[in-house]
């Protein structure tokens, strides 16, 4: 799997980060501060982002290409759901397909029911995993989704052997995320995320 | 549009942005095809195998939305691919 962004990984951090401390007891921010966030980070890092368009099946789009990434919000949405848009959008940026870096990538996001009909598995299949990822970004938690999602290098390891484990059980976490839906609940509990980072740390981090 | 500029119906110059407009909207045209209309044009489209997979698919999406959604989707399309910016929504595709 690759991104389908350049920079994915690095805007999907930064947006939970943000998102994380937006969530802080001590300074609870409402849905408007959050999304006002959300959306000037996302500038900073270099996406543009543009909450006028008029649009009717579609709560956003994404679009990328050597000209750079922008995400189109629809102007109906409230900010919860504008904020829930950027989240999956960013959630799709970091899906690509296996292969080469596409040229021009582009993701719909619709509006409930109005999706089309006759959508292809692998589309499907993507926009579960997606949700996923977005309810992650938007908890603050990107780490409660695989670290293959969010981090393709893995650190160098504490040997071969060790490096070759760990990509067995990232592989394996990631493959069974796709899949179950219950997997992807279990692996964003807060006692599973740290159980996963210390194996990570103990296998990942160089002797 | 290009047969109505054959049966001299419009005056309006056709433009890259309005032949682009134009692919999109016209239902069967692959990828492959809209390449070969844009290198016709003299502009180059430096896509491989799996960027005209990608935009295959995209022009499927597309086509599935409504008139509303396609008038934003391509007028930032046009700012993608052929690097237009359009001032009219819409206006494009002649």
């Amino acid at each position: 799997m690759a991104r389908l962004v350049p920079q994915a990984e690095t805007t999907a951090a930064n947006l939970a980060r943000v998102l994380r401390l937006h969530t802080l007891p001590s300074t609870p921010w409402e849905p408007h501060q959050r999304a006002v966030a959300a959306r000037r980070l996302l500038e900073e890092l270099g996406v543009r982002c543009d909450e006028s368009a008029a649009l009717h099946d579609l709560k956003g789009f994404l679009l990328s290409s050597p000209r750079g990434t922008e995400l189109v919000v629809s102007r109906d949405l409230d900010d919860e759901q504008r904020l829930e848009v950027y989240a999956h959008l960013v959630a799709h940026a970091l899906l690509g397909p296996d292969g080469p870096e596409l040229a021009l990538a582009a993701r719909f996001e619709y509006v409930p029911g109005r999706a089309p009909g006759e959508r292809p598995a692998n589309e499907l299949r993507e926009e579960v995993l997606a949700d996923a990822v977005a309810r992650a970004i938007l908890a603050g938690r990107l780490e409660a989704a695989p670290r293959l999602i969010y981090c393709r290098d893995l650190g160098p390891g504490r040997g071969r052997f060790s490096r070759a484990v760990l990509r067995g059980l990232h592989l394996g976490s990631l493959a069974l995320y796709r899949r179950s839906r219950s997997y992807q609940r279990l692996r964003s509990l807060p006692v599973v995320t740290a159980l996963t980072e210390r194996v990570h740390s103990f296998l990942g981090n160089a002797a | 549009m290009v047969s109505r500029y054959e049966q001299g119906v419009l005056d309006a110059p056709l433009t890259l942005e309005r032949m682009v407009g134009w692919a999109l909207c016209c239902e069967a045209l692959s990828s492959r095809a809209f390449k070969q209309l844009l290198a016709l044009a003299g502009y180059y489209l430096p896509w491989h195998a799996a960027d005209l997979r990608a935009f295959d698919d995209l022009l499927r999406s597309y086509r599935q939305l409504s008139l509303t959604d396609q008038v934003v989707v391509r007028t930032r399309l046009l700012w993608h691919i052929l690097g237009i910016e359009t001032s009219e929504p819409g206006g494009e595709s002649g």
